[in-house]
């Protein structure tokens, strides 16, 4: 029997002149087999992005417009252009006698096929805050190149969180988690933690934190080069790294940062947390 | 009627040769199970490429042997989960390669495979002589190594997943399953172009347990200079110079004195080198 196949397309073009309120609009996406696992893929330039599972079988979107992201510059640029001394923009081609005209139309892409709805945006110079709630059951593929923050609230499937220059909070999740961030904090609590799957946090100068709950067994892998580590769990720490600082029949063995391993109830799933500078709190509720 | 049953029947039919089909009942629950019936034809075709005949009791050893198969091979599909949506990148084609992609995509089938392989090799061992032939030893071997396939082509297919998730449960899989030369092949690929620096980390992690191989350490030195995060080249460095060779010790010291190094990790290795470690 052919499958059948459903596609949603939506070409969003929002107005986000600098001088108005920000604009939001909606639209509510019906999944091809609301009986089936979704799949929700973003991917922005800037801006926000919060997801919440919900009891219900749509996906629901709201996308607001932000201000642009250089607005100091837009209006600089403008001044200068307009005055006496500098008549060139910033290609160095002349702009005597002419006028800049704002480009206030923001490109945004929804689409749903297969149960899968991708949401993308390649616009660098206005943010765009996406917030969408989800079925629980639903997988996320979410990445933010040069935005804010990312918030995942109630959602029960796999996350997938790539967010360079922002923040990464994700609450009441089951996992399998793999989120990473730059520069910013990684935050995750755990409702319960998959046995299946592997999750493993990332935060190259940020701080991980972490809370899991008392009862869930996990294998917990700590590595960090110049953060501190601090635990709140039932289980003990140890270096699952040998070192050994002294030659030993030509050989030596150096250390130079070394991984701490706990099994919380007996351990069962690897969590992996790793981070360069940033210190690492491991909770349990 | 269990499935069991139907398996143990067919089996038997399969062992006497003589071309003779399942009872009518069976066959037509095997009709109304596509699960059953794919287990069925692949039983038979396995029957046929193996040209199996009844073969003599083996030793207890084959025994322990394959109950310690069964029960790693059982450990091994509870532990580690393949892509939780069947979301590969390729579709499926009608050459041998994308039935493949069916056949381990999605992964019930694929567990369905290995278990039916396992429990062939047991009712094989089970039902034969006490000291084994050559022929047992072969039939054996070959069902080792498909096995063996089987594994490989459940990682590949885990590693190639488009989620981090997916590719993460990959590299645990391979390690897991002690990942053959493909495999490895495959996970040095990924540690220069994955995007997920989580996946990267857990590659090092799984690829430091054959660092005895000098190829390896050479491909594992070439990968620190393609690192753009600096928690992967500093994993990489670490475990080269842990366990690595003085001749790897030395050439990354060669790159930290040559800033070719992130900055960040550059002036890490500088506080914590001792000259006495660079020499």
């Amino acid at each position: 029997m052919k499958k059948a196949t459903i596609i949603a397309t939506f070409f969003v073009f929002l107005s986000a002149n600098l001088l108005a309120e920000p604009r939001t609009i909606e639209r509510s996406i019906s999944l091809t087999d609301p009986a089936k696992v979704a799949e929700l893929d973003i991917s922005l330039m800037s801006g926000t992005i919060a997801v919440e599972g919900y009891k219900g079988k749509t996906i629901e979107i709201s996308v607001t417009t932000g201000s642009l992201k250089k607005l100091g510059k837009v209006k600089k640029a403008e001044t200068s252009t307009h005055g006496k001394s500098e008549s060139h923009s910033s290609s160095g081609r002349s702009t005597k006698g002419l006028k800049r005209i704002t480009n206030s139309a923001i490109q945004l892409y929804i689409e749903e096929r297969n149960n899968k709805v991708s949401i993308e945006s390649s616009q660098k110079s206005h943010k765009i805050n996406v917030s969408v709630k989800v079925p629980f059951n639903t997988n996320l593929e979410l990445e933010l190149h040069r935005g804010s923050d990312i918030n995942v609230t109630n959602v029960h499937g796999y996350i997938d969180i790539e967010n360079p220059r922002g923040a990464i909070v994700a609450t009441g999740i089951k996992g399998p988690i793999v989120a990473e961030s730059g520069r910013k904090d990684v935050t995750v609590v755990f409702d319960s933690f998959n046995p299946k799957n592997p999750s493993s946090l990332t935060a190259h100068r940020g701080v991980i934190d972490v809370t899991l709950p008392k009862k869930s067994k996990v294998n917990i892998e700590v590595k960090t080069y110049q953060g501190d580590i601090f635990s709140g769990i039932d289980a003990e720490f140890r270096s699952i790294d040998k070192v050994d600082n002294n030659k030993t029949e030509n050989r030596q063995r150096i250390s130079i940062g070394g991984a701490m391993a706990a099994k919380l109830n007996g351990g069962q799933q690897k969590l992996m947390l790793n981070t360069f500078r940033g210190d690492i709190y491991i909770r349990e509720k | 009627m269990k499935h069991e049953d139907i398996i143990a029947k067919k089996i038997e039919l399969l062992q006497a040769g003589d071309g003779q089909n399942l009872p009518e009942e069976m066959q037509q629950l095997v009709d109304s199970s596509p699960e059953l019936a794919s287990e069925i034809s692949f039983m038979e075709a396995l029957w046929q490429a193996d040209n199996h005949q009844p073969v003599e009791q083996p030793s207890q050893q084959m025994d322990a042997r394959f109950y310690q198969m069964l029960s790693q091979t059982q450990s091994e599909l509870n532990s580690a989960k393949p892509p939780l949506e069947a979301t590969t990148k390729n579709k499926p084609d009608s050459t041998l390669s994308g039935w493949l992609t069916r056949l381990f995509n999605p992964q019930p089938l694929a567990t369905m495979a290995l278990l039916v392989m396992v429990f062939g090799l047991g009712y094989v061992t089970n039902n034969t002589s006490p000291e084994p032939t050559p022929h047992v030893s072969a039939v054996v071997s070959k069902l080792e190594q498909k096995i063996e396939t089987l594994n490989t082509m459940v990682a590949l297919n885990m590693l190639n997943d488009q989620s981090a998730s997916g590719r993460l449960a990959g590299v645990s899989y391979s390690m897991s399953n002690q990942a053959n030369g493909k495999v490895t092949q495959t996970l040095l690929q990924l540690l220069n172009s994955d995007s997920s620096s989580a996946v990267r980390l857990a590659i090092v992690d799984t690829v430091s347990q054959r660092l005895n191989e000098e190829k390896l350490q050479n491909q594992l030195l070439d990968s620190i200079t393609k690192q753009d995060s600096p928690i992967v080249q500093i994993a990489l460095i670490q475990l080269l110079l842990k366990d690595g060779s003085q001749t790897s010790k030395k050439q990354i010291y060669a790159l930290l004195e040559n800033n070719q190094l992130i900055d960040e990790v550059a002036d890490y290795l500088n506080v914590i080198k001792t000259p006495a470690q660079e020499a």
